[in-house]
């Protein structure tokens, strides 16, 4: 094992109805306030002022993920209590996973399901989410045929949680992950929802009001799917969201605002890293495939010629300090990031489609056949083997992982860059916020940022030790709800502190004062193998050495590997 | 004009041309424009190219064709503006641009020129803002203009500013083109108007040269809007 699993424990339950640990539908007991599915008529006078006041301080939605904006105190006090002090993953096993994977149920797909999941055991993740693309074969054929396969691929590889989803087209907008905790209606929910809701099944997907409203709508039910318990629970996170501009900012907030529980985040960092591997050795395209330009009707018109490319390896959205993610953060609302394979079909490796399949007819192609010469002209790697996105669990098991990531307890990383990450938020009262939470204290108390990273210890799978060189922290203030629902800047976000870690290895403890509370802010980290450097789109006052935009048709991505974290707010009572 | 002396200066991050490459003059001959309700690129770079061909038989001259992003009723679309710089008269281009209405039938179309208009109510007033960001050269992505078929396979920076009607080449997220510095143009070429000049933004590439911005093929995406 070369990753820490915080409690030692690399051991799931692999029970997809795990009604007896108390799972449920994944919900934390959250104060209603905070709870953005129950209406304003719904609360109490006493918790609807308790909403006004959160909402006033532009933190309503933070807490309704975390819950630690009302009860910080008695969370710190239930984890000084129940967990490890001293354990370096922050209480929490840390599991590795991909949320976006497409099978030979995908009309650009190869794999069967055993061969995503196998590779994913091997390569060491602990949970994975199967995302075929929604489309009219898949409504109708692949969405239940490739249910079989992952109840098998449950069976065989016992160490690895295997969810089934879709890679929902969303109307009006790009694609995203949507996916279901497991049980006797996870087909049938999803159906319904392709049936109803994926912008190629419905031909919804052309950039219009209409459309935007009907993503939303969809979001709505599968709220509803959860709330009348036909499945445990429901996530659904926007993938690759800058690649041509499709997702507008009104629109990612849009779908954040009007289901906070549902729709949870975005993809840092794409998948398809190996597309810039230059040729011959690999397809010479743009790392992610994001080599798009704007289109005139379906793009949002504000985006600079820069959104369409990757940093790093990581979509603009995020990459950009100041940019985007970070003007929906500063709202104080949450937003996580996530990384993935979006495996469809593997760099070098020696296998082709079956031959002399019929998608169209059949919904899905025959089993791979091996080849000689390896695919050096395919853009991705499997699952595990390159992207990963670590989730923070209270417990083993499907609840717990869903539970996590709408927790933002979620880092990711790339080339598995480093080992663990423990990144806290501390008040000198003891209090404290993982990744995902909000410290709330009283003005004026003494915050610091207390970061334990576990560097790499083994080889990744290009067989080499990655070093981490640098750690940047990135503080933002929290300036409330937009007003602008297009708003992508956040002009009080910048990297306020850079750690030069190269040759440091085992752990590296660091404890970053953030000086006396007195207006709320956030922070978020990332590192960087200190490869490939560049002044920030925002400047060098905003971000003097950050991901380098990635040259076309040149891109080794071992070459260039970062781990972002998600944010932890700080905020005065 | 077009093999005059040419300066080239840097500026910033930017290379700029001081030259004589005709463009078309702010304020003053005629800018058609030309609405077919197109709503995918490539349909619009085939039309501009079909209408700048049919120009260019008619003595066009320097032949400009860009396109715009545009609404009509909520439908977003993409429209065209064109000038050439050696057509005799108003009436001959009308002629030239009325075949081209005819040979694109389709849901609707508006052709303006001048204070003549024909077509659709509502795309009069989205193809006055097209020819206007046309004749102005604020915005409008520049499918045909002087020089873009012939500076094909991997050219010079300087030599692309002097031998076509590009003003300035930028470099995405801040980088640094020289003189020197090497555009493998993939023979597509879509500089865009900014503000009076001709922009052609390009990013760093493999082998150390530039690419423009936008390819010829972007990665086929099996579930694309477009």
């Amino acid at each position: 094992m070369t990753h820490d699993h915080g409690n030692g424990s690399n051991h799931h339950s692999h029970e997809p109805h795990d009604h007896s640990h108390g799972d449920g539908d994944g919900d934390e007991p959250l104060a209603p306030a905070t709870d953005l599915s129950i209406d304003d008529t719904e609360l109490s006078p006493c918790q609807l002022g308790r909403r006004r006041f959160l909402r006033n301080a532009g933190l309503l939605g933070a807490g309704a993920a975390t819950a630690s904006v009302i009860g910080p105190a008695v969370e710190s006090a239930a984890a000084a209590a129940e967990r490890p002090s001293s354990h370096s993953s922050g209480g929490f096993q840390w599991l590795a996973g991909d949320h976006h994977i497409h099978t030979q149920y995908s009309p650009d797909g190869q794999y069967r399901v055993i061969d995503h999941v196998r590779h994913a055991g091997a390569y060491v993740l602990d949970w994975m989410v199967i995302t075929d693309h929604g489309s009219l074969q898949h409504a109708k054929i692949g969405v239940e045929k490739v249910n079989p396969d992952i109840i098998a691929a449950r069976r065989e590889v016992a160490d690895v949680l295997v969810f089934q989803g879709l890679e929902w087209n969303i109307p009006s907008a790009e694609h995203g992950t949507v996916f279901v905790h497991p049980g006797p209606n996870e087909v049938a929910v999803l159906k319904a929802f392709e049936n109803s809701y994926d912008g190629v099944v419905t031909n919804t997907t052309a950039s219009s009001p209409e459309n935007e409203t009907l993503a939303i709508t969809g979001l709505h039910s599968l709220k509803q799917a959860v709330r009348s318990q036909q499945v445990h629970d429901a996530l659904m996170l926007a993938n690759h969201p800058a690649r041509k501009g499709f997702d507008s900012p009104h629109e990612i907030r849009g779908w954040r605002d009007a289901e906070p529980r549902i729709a949870i985040g975005m993809e840092g960092a794409p998948g398809h890293q190996a597309a810039g591997i230059p040729t011959p050795d690999g397809p010479g395209s743009a790392r992610g495939y994001y080599d798009y330009a704007p289109d005139p009707v379906n793009s949002f018109a504000g985006y600079p010629m820069e959104s369409y490319r990757t940093f790093g390896g990581f979509d603009w959205m995020t990459a950009t300090v100041g940019g985007l993610w970070d003007s929906m953060l500063a709202e104080g609302k949450p937003w996580w990031i996530t990384a993935n394979s979006d495996s469809h079909q593997i760099w070098a490796d020696t296998s082709q489609r079956g031959p002399n399949s019929d998608f169209t007819d059949n919904g899905y192609f025959d089993d791979p056949i091996h080849i000689t010469s390896p695919q050096l002209v395919n853009g991705d790697f499997w699952p595990g083997f390159y992207s990963r996105t670590h989730v923070g669990a209270d417990r083993p098991g499907y609840a717990a992982v869903m539970r996590a990531m709408r927790a933002g307890r979620l880092w990711v990383d790339h080339g598995h860059l480093v080992n663990a990450l423990d990144i806290r938020l501390r008040a000198s009262t003891g209090q404290e916020a993982p990744l995902g939470g909000v410290l709330t204290a009283k003005r004026g108390t003494a915050v610091s940022l207390v970061i334990r990273i576990r560097t790499a210890m083994l080889p990744n799978w290009s067989q080499f030790l990655p070093a981490l060189a640098k750690v940047d922290v990135i503080r933002g203030l929290v300036t409330g709800p937009v007003s602008d629902q297009d708003t992508f800047t956040a002009p009080d976000t910048r990297v306020v502190k850079s750690y030069d870690v190269s040759g440091m290895s085992d752990v590296i403890a660091l404890t970053y004062p953030l000086g006396r509370l007195v207006d709320g802010y956030y922070v978020r980290m990332r590192g960087s193998d200190g490869n490939r450097l560049a002044v920030g789109l925002n400047g060098a006052a905003v971000d003097p050495a950050g991901p380098a935009m990635d040259v076309e048709g040149d891109a080794d991505p071992w070459n260039d590997l970062w781990f972002y974290t998600n944010p932890i707010w700080a905020v005065p009572t | 004009m077009r093999n005059g002396s040419i300066v080239t200066t840097v500026s910033g991050t930017d290379v700029r041309a001081s030259g004589c490459i005709p463009t078309p003059r702010r304020g003053r001959g005629s800018v058609a424009g030309f609405d077919v309700l197109t709503e995918l690129q490539r349909d619009a770079d085939v039309l501009a190219e079909t209408i700048a061909a049919a120009i260019t038989a008619e003595g066009g001259g320097d032949v400009f064709v860009a396109s715009h992003p545009a609404r009509s009723d909520g439908h977003r679309h993409i429209a065209l503006s064109i000038s050439a710089s050696g057509v005799a008269t108003p009436s001959s281009w009308w002629d030239v641009l009325s075949e081209a209405v005819d040979s694109n039938p389709g849901n609707g179309i508006g052709l303006a020129l001048d204070d003549r208009y024909i077509g659709l109510p509502q795309l009069r007033e989205p193809l006055a803002d097209a020819v206007q960001a046309h004749r102005t050269r604020r915005s409008g992505r520049v499918i045909v203009f002087p020089g873009c078929t012939t500076n094909a396979g991997t050219v010079m920076v300087e030599e692309l500013l002097a031998t076509s009607a590009i003003d300035r080449v930028r470099v995405l997220a801040g980088g640094r083109a020289d003189p020197g510095s090497l555009v493998r143009t993939r023979n597509f070429l879509r500089p865009r108007w900014d503000d009076g000049e001709l922009v052609l933004d390009t990013q760093p590439a493999a082998g150390g040269a530039l690419v423009p911005f936008e390819t010829p093929f972007p990665t086929p995406c099996c579930q694309s809007q477009g």
